[in-house]
């Protein structure tokens, strides 16, 4: 397979009757098997960059486009969002327009069925998935009376049913409890792990992206403003709350103890996981301790 | 939330093919027009109806359009009563006629008609209803798709009764948060006024969503150049054959009937009640 899953040539982005672009000049490449994040302030352009990497923009949400899009070596402006979806699975941040039929397990087998997979395929797709994000039993609801976490739930086993090779998520934990989003975060992170599935997912829970993500893009009015692995990006608290990004508690705490002299961290070095924190606070400790008997 | 008009059971209607129901529906509504004979539509509503009880009882008065029915035939006799031109001998209670200002003398063949047609409505009612009823939304895209109608449009009539229930979710969040913000409604003016600032968002926000679920509908490879599979396996039993035969065998039969004695009405003779629906003159 190709190791590069997606890639962005000079992608600028006009939404039909805006003067001013959402994106600009996006030079973006992502390799496969890759796990990133992507964080911005509201209106950043998360979104539309989401809708870059399936087609949408431009086939579906017309506009004007510059720039060039290869998404699993093909070129998004001359195939459709349809085709491209047995690659591409995306899944949208709202979670009742995302609801197509009327009873869930119809639900998940609608991607699944519009690519003609065989019937008993697709009821054994249905099983699976259901019971991955934990709304097995509830097959036979009507999608409408789910609440918005199951409804957001729904939505993610309806794209993994289609079993894609890039996955995308936009928001997709923003209507779940601490327990669902982490949850989906280690369906995502498993599915990355053994199936090479190239995640590609807008969040702000950057606690969790620290921990999960290999790479994390900072979107500003429509820029790439930060790229790099989360302990790289995340360290650099100014430039991101100059922007209206979180930082992780952890990155929080250290630059807050660092800044008042209590420690001393590089900057490049502040863990952004817990884990990390809690090794470097007990060195830190430890030294204190020992400084103090000796 | 009740989103559609499906009344779950395992009936006898409930597990026929919706296509054997689409024939039936289809036959009730030529056969009640094949004669000007109001025993025709009676008949088939006798049957719809007696279908219709044993397979979802007593909710089929439930149903809103069941309850509105006496309203609809009531009108459409006593409209026709006073003033389809068909009619010309008054209807007298004793010496006096029954006289509106304006409409003048209720008539007996007017009536007639009235109730003729107040009748066909009546069995193209129940027979439609026959169909909505007892078919799971999902088996009736199924079926439209199946009758050779592409999928995309049957699904787009599936998608339409999906967004009722959100329309009126929506609606009622909106209201709330109007009344929230003191919007006032007290008496009927008021109440049609704050349909206004209830319309407007309503209609936004159902565009907004329509486009974001075309987008979705892309995104799951809808339209996707390969052939979609079928997931509800609908297919005809012995009793769809039998049931449909049977229906084609009733249209035959009335068509035999309105070629060797025409159209059997008996509109001119009738002088009483009971003669409206039954040809009392003849059993004379
Ligand atoms: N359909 C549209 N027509 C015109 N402008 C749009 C449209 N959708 C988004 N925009 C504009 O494009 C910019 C980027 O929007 P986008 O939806 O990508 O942001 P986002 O980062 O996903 O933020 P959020 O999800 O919080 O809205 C915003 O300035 C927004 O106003
Ligand atoms: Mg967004």
């Amino acid at each position: 397979m190709d190791s590069q899953a997606l890639k962005l040539k000079d992608v600028t982005y006009w939404y039909p009757g805006t003067e001013k672009c959402a994106l600009e000049k996006i030079n973006l490449e992502i390799k496969t098997g890759e796990f990133v994040g992507i964080v911005g302030a509201n209106g950043a352009g998360r979104s539309t960059l989401c809708y870059c990497m399936n087609g949408l923009v431009p086939h579906s949400l017309g506009g004007k486009m510059e720039g060039e899009i290869i998404v699993h070596g093909i070129d998004t402006a001359k195939s459709t969002t349809a085709e491209i979806a047995q690659w591409v699975g995306l899944v949208f941040s709202d979670p009742e327009a995302q609801l197509t039929q009327l009873l869930v397990a119809d639900e998940v087998a609608f991607g699944p069925a519009n690519l003609g997979l065989p019937r008993e395929k697709i009821a054994q797709l249905v099983q699976e998935n259901l019971k991955l994000v934990q709304l097995d039993g509830l097959e036979e609801r009507n999608t409408h009376s789910l609440s918005g976490g199951q409804q957001q739930r729904l939505a993610i086993a309806s794209v993994l049913a289609m079993n894609p090779d890039i996955l995308i998520l936009d928001e997709p934990t923003s209507n779940l409890d601490p327990r669902g989003t982490y949850e989906v975060f280690s369906i995502v992170t498993k599915l990355n792990r053994e199936n090479h599935t190239t995640v590609v997912m807008v969040e702000y829970q950057v606690d969790l992206l620290a921990e999960f993500a290999d790479r994390i893009l900072v979107l500003d009015h429509g820029n790439i403003i930060l790229d790099g692995p989360p302990g790289e990006v995340f360290s650099q608290v100014d430039k991101l709350s100059a922007v209206g990004v979180q930082v992780p508690q952890v990155t929080k705490l250290f630059r807050q103890l660092d800044h008042e002299a209590v420690v001393h961290v590089d900057q490049a070095t502040t863990p952004v996981t817990v884990e990390k924190g809690s090794t470097e606070l007990a060195k830190v400790l430890k030294k204190t301790v020992d400084a103090r008997l000796s | 939330m009740k989103t559609t008009l499906y009344i779950p059971g395992n009936s006898i209607l409930h597990r026929l093919d919706p296509r054997t129901k689409m024939v039936w529906m289809v036959c009730a509504m030529v056969s009640v027009f094949i004669l000007n004979n109001p025993l025709v539509p009676l008949v088939v509503i006798a049957v719809l109806v007696t279908f219709l009880l044993v397979a979802v009882k007593g909710k089929l008065f439930e149903n809103a359009l069941v309850r509105f029915l006496p309203i609809v035939i009531l009108t459409v006799t006593i409209t026709h009563g006073f003033v389809n031109p068909v009619g010309i001998t008054p209807i007298m209670i004793g010496t006096s006629p029954i006289e509106l200002p304006y409409f003048g003398m209720m008539k007996w063949e007017g009536l007639y008609y009235g109730v003729l047609l107040a009748l066909r409505i009546s069995a193209v009612f129940f027979a439609s209803i026959t169909l909505v009823l007892t078919t799971t939304p999902e088996d009736l895209v199924s079926a439209i798709a199946k009758i050779g109608i592409p999928y995309s449009y049957a699904s787009m009539f599936g998608m339409s009764l999906q967004m009722i229930p959100i329309m009126q979710e929506e609606a009622r969040i909106i209201v709330q948060a109007q009344r929230a913000r003191a919007l006032r409604e007290n008496n009927l003016k008021e109440k049609i006024q704050a349909l206004v600032p209830l319309f407007v968002p309503l209609a936004v926000g159902s565009m907004q969503r329509t486009e974001t679920t075309a987008m979705v509908l892309e995104a799951r490879a809808f339209g996707a150049p390969v052939k979609r599979t079928e997931l509800r396996v609908i297919k005809f039993n012995t009793i769809d054959y039998v049931l449909i035969t049977a229906f084609v065998l009733f249209i035959i039969f009335l068509i035999v009937l309105r070629v060797v004695y025409g159209d059997l009405s008996w509109m001119y003779s009738v002088r009483s009640f009971w003669g409206l629906f039954w040809p009392v003159h003849l059993s004379r």
